[in-house]
């Protein structure tokens, strides 16, 4: 029986090696199939600019807010490129500082949102407001959560949980963090007269 | 042979992406209506970006090649991987927002709650994962523990414990009516003094009995506390109601006054009675027609209990007041000179 | 030659006689109770799945018959003014709440045992995913005690009625609904995420995706239709919580793009999910006419092509716009895409056919085709949608089929659920009730559908009526009997100890591979795989050179 089974090197045996790429794949999935739920939201803002011209009369967005808090989150998208890069290459205290700055970023960019939505001079209460709060929110929530992923990422680069042999949690975070950055440019196109 | 470069589950994403993208683009030219194509086209590209992540990372899917002369299958040929582990704290942070459910349509206190039960879930969670590491040995913990738990979570601690014996302190002496907290203030102090004297003169007391007494001291603080806060603070200052002051209250979703006339000068005492529900005053001007114009003052919205608000002066003139949050709650307002 | 080397004391892959996972016996399933808390295990996470939802399912199925007795008689008044609450409270506990969780927690449980591994691919996030759920249904439940959710209508089709103008309990109850709903739909995201990913990525060697059972696959299409539909759902309930919150207008009726948006998230999500609720019982009625005919289907691929297609049109039905959607759930000729669905359903009956036949599966056929026929006919009969008979149309085809599959499926796979089989002789009872239940059901709705009588009323004028509404309330009573049965011989079978073979059918599949119920690790060795039937391999293998000895 041994020597048969030596004969045939082909055929699977032992135990399966320990799969790559899981919680990668996973994240890429569920953060793809998020992004269907800012496409609802960005489905009924085009329903209403269907209907009436958007921003509605008297409505007048700060374009400046909108741009410099799209480019705060842009910037934050290499940084975390930068990270994984750094990880894979054993760089330490590149994916530290990287990590680090993604983080700066992040909460610059929430704490952006926050402002963005408190200086914003009409309420909830019209259709319009409905659905730029809806996004809004839900931008700085989806942020909020990234940035407790990257934290967790950082706490593993720091405690050498994540290094070149093992670099899938810096991965898994960059890939959440980049649908954080795709979700929000997608609202910001959305809301902001940013390209005209 | 089939292609192994894409496995069947790419093609089926691929397929679901292209059939996505095409039936949006029809949707468009049939419908005509902007939200579906959206929708659709976007359910393509999400396929599309799944597809593409599936085909770089699920591997390949190619049987292993059996030659015809291969010996008869083996009944054990490998073993299936090594069980999951697990863990309380998912069900803790289901839990936690379960609670941010009934948080979010009851009131901020429960909201509260339901972050501190997720943050405790998810930092449990990440620390059984962190623990779980190969590289957590027994060095390590002894490592982490010595300089990085005890150097930064004892201050939070210390501090975690003083706020809370302060915010609860402040709870009761703020509920029990003016005279009483005086009393209370001092039975306090001294309480405090002979309990430090007292451990102060008794060097052997045992660890477990002073965490005994610590566990004691914060537990009836916090229900006090707690006790205190649910009951409400006793009215401390004296509510401007004279000349000078305007009061409007917000209840049912309606404010109780549809015109208001205010002097330049005056504050507005405005009373949110929909617990749990956002309304604030705001101003603005008056388009011609009577509509709503550029905003001349926002109040801070609160969800509940009074706010006094300090407005800047319009001009002598007619004006909207309004709740920001809900179109219905509206009304005019006369300043006079 | 030792093709068959088993572990001392455990099931060998061929041993169709081990007794159980360990000498003596064990208690039957795998504990969903107390300990489950804390369990990463697919198995007790499925197990607490399919728990919570047949709860669910009875609770509606109870408070359907209630609602069946306010219409015993014209002048009857059991429920007073809370029909409205007692519909909205059945329709979504039964159709939200049961079938795609009670899937769920199924593919949970068999597909890592399909695919052979020994865990899921995230089994912290589908612990976090089940018990999500779980708490999902607590607070939605909660939202009915707290005050009146459904002014919206009962799946809150108007929007805009429980929004404005409700008390504070209403208001309450309202956002506890809609939160209620939002963590069930979350949860079910999050699982078949995770499902998608470890059919994808923890297969055993030699099980390429091709070699996958049928059910995995269903479940596979299934998980893919929830990532890509659920979430639009979840968009469109967060606009409505932050509308019935602050006061807003954007589902009001005078604005035409919220009831436009309102139709596309709320038909996106319950299109599909109302269609793919099928799906998984046309995989696991693949497999279950392959195991017990010991033969693979006819044609492997064009069954696994027809689940996938089945999946897709779920979506097209969808595209047939959102003014007719509405329609088309009921009426599935309302539209050439609509009907399309047909299709797939018909190639996986006949491949079924060809293959062999069961009895729960030739109930769902009957259902099925019930469910065609007055499809077919209504039109003719100038039927519209709105009446009994689209109640009878959903009750049929949209429940009665899926359901009465699922009730088949866990038949089929008891032995590795809870250790035993359960009984032949109450499992025909069981499918004599729920079949007949269901037909009884249809027959009369689909009566009183074409005399006009209209649905979601809570009185009728017509004395004529009388015994029709009679008659649905017996059909109810059947399948809430037959329900009751089941899960009364699931649990005593969960409570015995586990007396099944590892194999009692001669399966061809892997879950066969092992005992039953499966020890932690669900395998001690897989066999080699180089078909998709590895265990008719082996024991051909086996056959091979002790027929040529003998």
């Amino acid at each position: 029986m041994t020597a048969t089974t030596a004969a045939t090197p082909a055929l699977p045996s032992g135990a399966p090696s320990r799969p790559r790429n899981v919680a990668t794949l996973a994240v890429l999935i569920l953060a793809l199939g998020g992004m269907m739920a800012f496409a609802a939201l960005i489905a009924a803002y085009r329903a209403l600019a269907h209907y009436q011209s958007l921003p509605p009369k008297g409505v007048k967005l700060d374009n400046y807010l909108g741009v410099m808090t799209t480019f705060t989150l842009v910037l934050s998208a290499p940084l975390v490129e930068w990270a994984w890069s750094a990880v894979r290459r054993d760089e330490r205290r590149q994916a530290i500082a990287a990590l680090g700055l993604t983080i700066g970023m992040g909460i610059a960019f929430v704490d952006l949102d926050w402002y963005l939505v408190s200086r914003l001079g009409f309420g909830v209460a019209t259709p319009y407001g409905t659905v730029f709060y809806a996004m809004v929110i839900l931008a700085g929530i989806n942020a909020g959560v990234g940035i407790l992923f990257l934290l967790g990422a950082l706490l593993r680069v720091l405690g050498g949980q994540a290094s070149g042999s093992e670099p899938e949690p810096v991965r898994v975070v960059g890939w959440y963090w980049e649908f954080v950055v795709v979700a929000w440019v997608l609202v910001a196109l959305t809301l902001y007269p940013i390209v005209k | 042979m089939p292609s192994t470069l894409l496995n069947p589950a790419t093609k089926v994403f691929a397929v679901v992406a292209g059939l996505g993208i095409a039936i949006g683009l029809g949707f468009e030219i049939a419908v005509g209506e902007s939200s579906g194509t959206v929708l659709l086209v976007a359910q393509g590209l999400v396929a599309a970006g799944v597809a593409v992540a599936v085909a770089a990372l699920a591997g390949r899917d190619a049987a292993p090649a059996v030659p015809a002369d291969a010996p008869p299958p083996s009944a054990s040929a490998s073993t299936p991987g090594v069980p999951a582990q697990g863990s309380m704290f998912p069900g803790l942070c289901a839990m936690g927002l379960g609670l941010g459910a009934v948080g979010a349509a009851t009131g901020a206190v429960i909201m509260i709650l339901a972050l501190v039960v997720t943050g405790v879930g998810a930092a449990g969670w990440f620390g059984q994962s962190w623990r779980e590491h190969p590289s957590w040995t027994p060095r390590v913990r002894e490592r982490v523990r010595y300089r990085l738990l005890v150097p930064s979570a004892l201050p939070f601690a210390m501090l975690a414990l003083a706020a809370s014996i302060a915010i609860g302190v402040s709870r009761i002496l703020l509920t029990v009516p003016e005279k009483a907290a005086v009393g209370v203030a001092l039975v306090l102090a001294v309480s405090l003094l002979v309990a430090f004297f007292v451990l102060a003169s008794r060097p052997g007391l045992g660890r477990s009995a002073l965490t005994a007494l610590v566990v004691m001291a914060v537990l009836s603080v916090g229900g006090a506390g707690i006790a205190g806060a649910t009951r409400g603070e006793r009215r401390i200052e004296k509510v401007p109601g004279g000349p000078g002051t305007v009061r409007i209250t917000a209840r049912n979703i309606k404010f109780d006054l549809t015109e208001m006339t205010l002097a330049r000068g005056e504050v507005v005492v405005f009373r949110n009675r929909d617990t749990g529900t956002f309304h604030n005053v705001a101003f603005y001007a008056q388009t011609p027609d009577g509509g709503q114009g550029r905003p001349l003052f926002n109040g801070q919205p609160i969800d509940r209990g009074q706010i006094t608000y300090h407005p800047p002066p319009p001009p002598a003139g007619t004006y909207l007041f309004a709740c920001d949050f809900h179109a219905n709650m509206r009304g005019t307002l006369i300043v006079s000179g | 030659m030792t093709v068959t080397e088993t572990r001392p004391g455990g099931a060998g892959v061929l041993d169709s006689s081990a007794p159980a996972a360990q000498p003596g016996g064990v208690r039957g399933a795998p504990d969903a109770g107390p300990r489950s808390v804390g369990t990463a295990d697919h198995k007790r996470l499925g197990l607490v799945l399919l728990g919570t939802s047949t709860l669910l399912l009875i609770l509606g199925i109870v408070m359907g018959e209630l609602l069946q007795a306010q219409l015993a008689a014209p002048d009857t008044n059991v429920v007073g003014s809370r029909y409205g609450e007692l519909l909205s409270l059945h329709a979504t506990a039964t159709a939200v709440l049961f079938l795609g969780p009670f899937w769920l927690g199924l593919a949970t449980y068999i597909l890592p045992l399909q695919i052979g591994t020994a865990r899921l691919a995230l089994p912290r996030l589908h612990a976090f995913a089940t018990w999500l759920y779980v708490v999902g249904g607590v607070v939605f439940l909660a939202s009915y005690l707290a005050g009146t959710p459904s002014h919206g209508g009962i799946t809150l089709s108007q929007p805009w009625a429980a929004v404005q103008g409700l008390s504070r309990a209403d208001r309450a109850a309202t956002s506890l609904w809609i939160g209620g709903l939002f963590l069930v739909g979350l949860a079910s995201v999050l699982a078949s995420g995770d499902l998608i990913v470890t059919m994808l990525k923890l297969r055993a060697p030699g099980m390429t995706l091709a070699r996958v059972p049928l059910f995995s696959w269903a479940s596979f299409a299934t998980s893919s239709v929830v990532v890509l539909a659920t979430p639009v759902f979840l968009g469109g309930l967060t606009l409505l919580y932050l509308d019935q919150r602050y006061g807003g207008t954007f589902f009001s009726p005078s604005n035409k793009a919220g009831v436009a948006v309102w139709q596309h998230t709320i038909w996106l999500f319950g299109r599909p999910e109302a269609f793919v609720l099928l799906l998984p019982g046309l995989g696991a009625a693949g497999d279950i006419v392959s195991t017990h005919f010991r033969r693979p289907l006819v044609d492997l691929t064009t069954a696994r092509a027809a689940l996938i297609a089945f999946a897709g049109l779920s979506f097209a039905v969808w595209a047939a716009g959102p003014g007719r959607a509405s329609a088309a759930v009921v009426l599935p000729t309302s539209t050439w895409l609509t009907a399309l669905t047909a299709g797939p359903v018909a190639v996986s009956v006949l491949l079924w056919l060809a293959s062999g036949r069961g009895g729960p599966l030739a109930g769902a056929v009957l259902l099925l085709a019930l469910g065609a026929g007055a499809a077919i006919i209504a039109p003719a009969a100038r039927v519209r949608a709105g009446t009994a008979w689209s109640t009878g149309q959903l009750h049929v085809v949209l429940f009665g089929a899926p359901t009465l599959l699922a009730l088949g499926a866990v038949h089929h796979w008891a032995p590795k659920l809870f250790g035993r089989r359960l009984s032949t002789a109450l499992g025909v009872l069981q499918l004599l009730l729920v079949l007949g239940g269901f037909a009884v059901v249809g027959v009369a709705e689909y009566v009183l559908g074409y005399r006009h009588m209209p649905w979601h009323v809570d009185s009728y004028a017509r004395h004529s009526l009388r015994a029709l509404h009679g008659l649905a309330a017996a059909g109810g009573g059947m399948v809430l009997l037959g329900m009751l049965l089941f899960a009364l011989s699931s649990l005593a079978a969960a409570w015995r100890r586990s007396d099944a073979p590892g194999d009692p059918y001669q399966g061809m599949t892997l879950e066969w591979a092992t005992t039953s119920p499966p020890p932690p690790a669900n395998f001690d060795a897989l066999p080699e795989i180089r078909s998709a039937q590895p265990l008719a391999d082996l024991r051909a293998a086996q056959a091979g050179p002790a027929g040529g000895a003998a």
